[in-house]
């Protein structure tokens, strides 16, 4: 006969006391794979929103204007929104030293202007003139394509309205302040300032304008800042190179509103992340505890009920050794059998929950996502290990019991 | 010789007070002898026993098996000494309550290495006792199917099957009525006819007088011992 015979019969005819360690061990596991697969699917759901909300603002940035105006510090904002430009200047060697300088990674494509609101003398009417020179790169970053091309010299580029009672297009004519230009491009209808726009070269705006180097707004993308507060983070860097000589405006839009919710989305998300993670690291040494303890008055209570099985099987010539391997098997299989049950349990309540909040919001198959192998392995190893180390006392307890008092008791 | 105890003593201490369970006894066993030792209840007689099957360390003296020191061994060593050569018969029987016939006398077998052959032999050899013993027909059955003598029965079976040369036996008709009482004394004059050397433990008279040898024990001493039938 095998030793394994023996620890198979006993199971068999001490079912209750096998069911209830198995129980005991699989429930722990359940909750542990549980709590461990869902806050899995919690870390994927972050990403997701994150995700979706960074290609949202992808999408929408792509075809944006510039939303970050720098303006001269003793410019009146009030003045500025009144006018729709601002009437101080500053120099345009502000543009270089932010284009020149690593430590500015709050802002992109970088356009500097000078913009007057005037009357067109040899047209009789009121335009806005805006001088540019194109994007200036970042010297310590990759080239990006601009978001602006600058404007040739001796050329104008015209506002769409402009363009329509002027009867201007491209290669025609025009006199400016005396001076005479060639229709560049004729920009298409915007349906605001930039219809009766006039756009020229920087330099040449400030020659007209008699204000040699000198512009009135830095115009710049912002990118996606990881703060909430992203202004402040904007203007930190921005005053690091320019110092208090400047002011920045960020100009709402539907850019900003999803990358501010973005980051608040990411916020919340770490938040209850680790929320559930101070709940699951109480849940599962608790759960673990508890199983352990239970296996082994489990095993105790089993033992003693095995007290003279122990003495005979001593008398007989088995070696403590032997008898040591039949009392841990029990607990070993209920380990190795708990630990698949449990791990299956778990992963399948885990996955069911989350189909119920979540489905939508996981991309792919639900379980592979969720699935994670070092979890599986941890299940199956160390289950068995900790539920042997449970029994371990009691049988180690038994085995060395005087086999005469025992049997000499009963 | 096949058991020689030197100076045997043995005293428990319980709650502070000692008990002299067995004190400076001496005797020798040879094959083929059935020796009866009977005594008052607590004067140690079990206590010998278990001494003698290398289950219980004595405080003083030698136990040679086969000029073998049992108590020079380490446990193990002991452990395969009475799975090879020592058979133990109890008045509670003592049988694993959850392995039927079969399994209960093969568990004996347990404390021995097994190659394939040695199993085999084993199972051949348990089938056999099972038959000799009459309970073929009980060899599924559970211990709580059984009535007490087929129980005894089992328990003798199982002390068997690796053939000891050294049969214990602590009061085996204790819990048995007259008729089964007698088959198992007669298994053990068997045994004893075949070469084997059996220790009887007993306070039944007609027990004793089946043994070729009555040792009487009291307080743990030896007291003159008698011939086959004669009282202490």
């Amino acid at each position: 006969m095998k030793l394994s015979h023996l620890v198979w019969r006993e199971i068999s005819h001490r079912r209750l006391n096998f069911v209830l360690m198995l129980m005991s061990v699989v429930v722990a596991v359940t909750c542990g794979v549980c709590v461990v697969t869902m806050l899995r699917g919690q870390e994927l759901y972050n990403q997701n929103q994150v995700s979706t909300l960074d290609d949202e603002i992808r999408k929408i940035t792509k075809n944006m204007g510039f939303n970050i105006l720098i303006l001269p510090k003793d410019q009146n904002l009030a003045e500025f929104y009144a006018d729709d430009y601002a009437a101080q200047t500053m120099p345009e060697t502000y543009v270089e030293d932010l284009a020149q300088n690593e430590t500015i990674f709050t802002i992109q494509h970088l356009r500097p202007a000078l913009i007057r609101k005037l009357d067109w003398p040899e047209q009789n009417r009121q335009i806005v003139l805006m001088g540019v020179r194109g994007v200036v790169p970042f010297a310590h970053r990759a080239a990006k394509k601009p978001l602006a091309n600058p404007v040739p010299q001796g050329k104008i580029d015209v506002g769409h309205l402009l363009a329509e009672e002027l009867q201007l297009e491209p290669g025609k004519q025009l006199t400016l302040l005396g001076e005479t230009f060639e229709v560049n491009t004729v920009h298409p209808a915007r349906g605001n300032k930039d219809d009766i726009t006039l756009w020229i070269d920087l330099t040449k705006a400030q020659q007209l304008l008699e204000l040699t180097g000198q512009i009135n707004i830095i115009q710049a993308l912002e990118c996606n800042c990881s703060s909430i507060d992203r202004l402040a983070e904007i203007e930190a860097e921005i005053s690091g190179v320019l110092g208090d000589q400047v002011q920045v405006v960020e100009l709402a839009s539907k850019a900003i509103a999803r990358a501010k919710a973005r980051t608040q989305i990411s916020q919340q998300g770490i938040v209850r992340l680790e929320r559930w993670k101070k709940i699951a690291s109480a849940i599962i040494p608790l759960t673990a505890v508890g199983a352990g303890l239970l296996v082994g008055l489990l095993s105790l209570a089993n033992l003693r009920q095995r007290n003279q099985e122990i003495g005979i099987l001593r008398a007989l010539g088995m070696r403590s050794s032997q008898i040591l391997r039949v009392l841990l098997a029990k607990p070993a299989m209920v380990g190795i059998l708990g630990s698949w049950i449990g791990y299956l349990g778990g992963f399948g309540v885990a996955v069911t929950l989350e189909s119920i909040w979540r489905i939508e919001d996981l991309s792919g198959s639900l379980a592979h996502s969720l699935f994670m192998l070092p979890l599986l392995v941890l299940v199956f190893v160390v289950t068995p290990i900790l539920t042997v180390m449970a029994g371990w006392l009691p049988a180690f307890y038994a085995v060395s019991q005087d086999p005469a008092i025992i049997l000499h008791d009963e | 010789m096949l058991l020689e105890l030197n100076n045997v003593s043995k005293t428990f201490t319980r709650d502070g007070q000692e008990v002299r369970a067995v004190q400076q006894f001496a005797h020798q066993v040879e094959s083929g002898q059935f020796i009866a030792i009977r005594g008052p209840s607590g004067c140690g007689k079990s206590t010998l026993l278990m001494i003698c099957g290398g289950l219980l360390r004595p405080d003083c003296g030698t136990v040679r098996l086969d000029g073998q020191d049992l108590y020079a061994l380490s446990g193990e060593g002991r452990a395969g000494i009475r799975a090879a050569h020592i058979g133990f018969v109890f008045q509670q029987f003592h049988l694993v309550p959850y392995l039927n016939v079969l399994d209960n006398v093969l568990t004996a077998g347990l404390g021995i290495t097994q190659s394939a052959t040695v199993s085999r032999n084993l199972q051949s050899r348990a089938m056999a006792l099972v038959e000799q013993f009459g309970l073929i027909d009980r060899v599924d059955h559970l211990p709580a199917e059984l009535s007490t003598g087929q129980r005894q029965r089992v328990a003798l079976a199982r002390a068997l099957l690796n053939r000891p040369r050294l049969l214990l036996a602590d009061e085996p008709t204790g819990n048995l009525d007259a008729e089964a009482s007698q088959v198992v004394l007669d298994h053990l004059q068997e045994f004893a006819a075949a070469e084997g050397a059996v220790l009887l433990v007993t306070h039944d008279s007609a027990a004793a007088k089946r043994a070729d040898l009555l040792i009487g024990m009291e307080s743990g001493c030896l007291v003159a011992p008698a011939e086959t039938g004669g009282d202490v």
